[in-house]
């Protein structure tokens, strides 16, 4: 999503080894790196970074509310949700850090279901089957998910969650992520 | 080139392919055991994750589909470029202008499809056949349990590394939901031959690998060694057979390290023509007695072994460097047989207790499966039978 504004992702959300020549580093993963991996306080840089931080997002925010929104273009963002958890969350390496990656996780997956639950009566009309898969994959994914939880957010991502337990959520991903790349066309017919 | 006899398929002594044709899908046997060894191979392993027995049952007649498609040549669904654009494209294209090469997919079911953790998942633990054994532990063994096991497998084989990869890719694609990818490996050198008037290929120790091996022709032995008969059972099974898989890695500095005499005496043939030990050509009978007591051919050979004798169909793998820089490569070792408690299981026994080539391999991925025989036809798909 945040991605069709172009001008805004790298200044939110770019890591510190994508960072191009000369780019300077800002955003959400530099503070990451200041509160977790560093002396676990902000420095004066730190909290300008911050607020710029929440102007962009305000920025965005706003961007987002006058952006023309389609039903296939909310299938698709629907499934770009999940494509950014498939390959990015469920190996852990995007909050490598602060470990919080099953918060966005599962942010990203309830920010998909939203987006299929608007969806679902006009798709279940035309593909009845699809609507049965998707409904059946959200569910045995939430539940995957919610045996994470811990109090009011979840575990952390850090290596008390081994291969086979990742495995598991990458699969159940996966699982998920067919059908609803299915989505789109199910709207627009 | 190897010559169209040598192409020629056995078993059900279809017609000779060439590198570029395709192999008939349907028939008595799956093809992939006794056909002509490609050059490629990709091999896959599931995990079955549903409980839905009609969910399980309704994949394998999408992925049957779907295989006589690609084995034919053909893109699967509507296409690699579908009708709508909104959609994404049922095949994934990379195989599209590639010639069949070949292609055959062997499907088979492994023990965790019978039962799994205590439970009985699809009501299928009553017909699970005494021949489809847990793999006793061998001396010597280290199992990567990653690299071990699966509910199903399917053994991608083509002459073509794209149109095996294509293969699996799609079929693990459609599974998703419903079975996960276990482990996968991929294969560049055959190391084994049913086809006895070609050209031996080499392992990755650099000898002629495949020499002494059932030919895909020798219907006899076939029915002898290889393919499960009524009298065998049970019935879903007549037909089919039964494969091991090891992933076997080499130690392949050390043997780098070794005189070409320990070589020869490690595996009782020369390194050069292949021939046994004493003997002048490849072909020749190998003498027993002349090759030392540890060496790998005379512990292998069916004399030593009340008779055992299995089809080989093994290839090499080479999957980069380990963390140390040492090359990760080796044999994974693919065996057919009618009954693995009289096929792999004695001649492994023997030979993780006695080869001297131990010093050089370990056995570090296991996994064992029943083949169903072949898909017979438009109405039939793997494991219907098995189903029914
Ligand atoms: C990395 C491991 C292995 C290597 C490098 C290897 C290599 C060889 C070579 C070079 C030959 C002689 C040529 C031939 O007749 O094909 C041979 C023969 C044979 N090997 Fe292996 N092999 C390995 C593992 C195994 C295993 C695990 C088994 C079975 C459990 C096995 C069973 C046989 C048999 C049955 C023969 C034919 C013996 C005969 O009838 O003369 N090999 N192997």
């Amino acid at each position: 999503m945040a991605e069709s504004f172009g001008d805004i992702d790298p200044k939110v959300d770019v890591r510190e080894d994508s960072l191009e020549k000369d780019q300077k580093w800002t955003g959400w993963h530099k503070l990451e790196k200041s509160l977790w991996a560093e002396n676990a306080t902000l420095t004066d840089d730190d909290k300008k970074l911050a607020d710029q931080l929440m102007t962009d997002l305000k920025d965005w925010q706003k961007r987002v509310g006058t952006a023309e929104i389609t039903p296939t273009s909310m299938a698709n963002g629907a499934k770009e949700l999940l494509d950014e958890v498939a390959t990015g969350k469920v190996t852990g390496e995007e909050e490598r850090y602060s470990h919080t990656d099953l918060v966005d996780f599962n942010g990203n997956v309830e920010g998909a279901q939203k987006a299929y639950e608007l969806l679902k009566p006009v798709a279940g009309k035309n593909d009845a089957a699809l609507v049965k898969e998707l409904d059946q994959q959200f569910a045995d994914l939430k539940k995957l998910l919610d045996g994470y939880r811990d109090g009011d957010g979840f575990k952390a991502y850090d290596d008390s969650i081994g291969k086979d337990d990742r495995k598991k959520l990458s699969d159940a991903v996966n699982a998920l992520g067919e059908p609803l790349s299915k989505l789109a066309g199910a709207v627009a017919k | 080139m190897p010559t169209a006899a040598a192409l020629r398929t056995g078993g059900d002594a279809s017609p000779a392919a060439s590198m570029g044709d395709a192999v008939p899908f349907h028939g008595a046997h799956q093809a992939g055991i006794a056909t002509a060894v490609q050059d490629r191979l990709h091999f896959a392993a599931f995990d079955v994750t549903t409980t839905d027995r009609a969910a399980l049952v309704k994949l394998l007649q999408e992925w049957t589909a779907a295989a006589a498609r690609m084995t034919a040549g053909h893109e699967i669904g509507s296409g690699a470029v579908g009708e709508n654009d909104e959609l994404p494209p049922d095949d994934t294209g990379e195989a599209l202008g590639l010639k069949p090469s070949r292609l055959t997919l062997t499907f088979g079911v492994g023990p965790g499809l019978f039962e799994k953790d205590g439970k009985d998942r699809f009501g299928l633990k009553a017909r699970r056949p005494k021949a489809l054994i847990d793999l006793p532990g061998f001396p010597g063994d280290n199992l990567d349990p990653a690299r071990s096991g699966g509910d199903l497998c399917v053994q991608a084989c083509a002459d073509d590394p794209q149109v095996a990869v294509h293969a699996i890719r799609n079929l693990a694609r459609i599974g998703m939901g419903k079975v996960a990818i276990r482990w996968s490996q991929l294969g560049f050198g055959k190391t084994s031959s049913t086809t006895p008037d070609a050209q031996t290929p080499r392992n990755m120790m650099g000898f002629k690998d495949g020499t002494r091996n059932i030919a895909g022709t020798d219907k006899a032995a076939l029915d002898k060694h290889v393919w499960v008969g009524e009298k065998d059972g049970p019935e879903w099974m007549v037909g089919g057979s039964y494969l091991v898989a090891r992933r076997i890695r080499m130690h392949i500095e050390t043997w780098d390290r070794t005189s070409l005499a320990e070589q020869e005496d490690i595996f009782g043939r020369d390194k050069a023509e292949g021939a046994p030990v004493g003997k002048q050509r490849e072909r020749d009978e190998p003498l027993l007695k002349a090759m030392k007591p540890d060496s790998h051919v005379r512990l292998a050979h069916p004399d030593s072994n009340n008779g055992v004798t299995i089809l080989r169909r093994g290839y090499s793998f080479t999957d980069g460097t380990d963390g140390l820089g040492r090359l990760d490569a080796g044999l994974f070792f693919i065996a057919y047989q009618k009954d693995v408690r009289d096929g792999f299981v004695p001649l492994q026994t023997n030979l993780a207790r006695n080869d001297a080539l131990n010093e050089y391999i370990q056995h570090v991925g296991s996994a064992v499966f029943a083949v169903p025989p072949g898909v017979r036809g438009a109405g039939d798909w793997w494991g219907k039978a098995l189903f029914a």
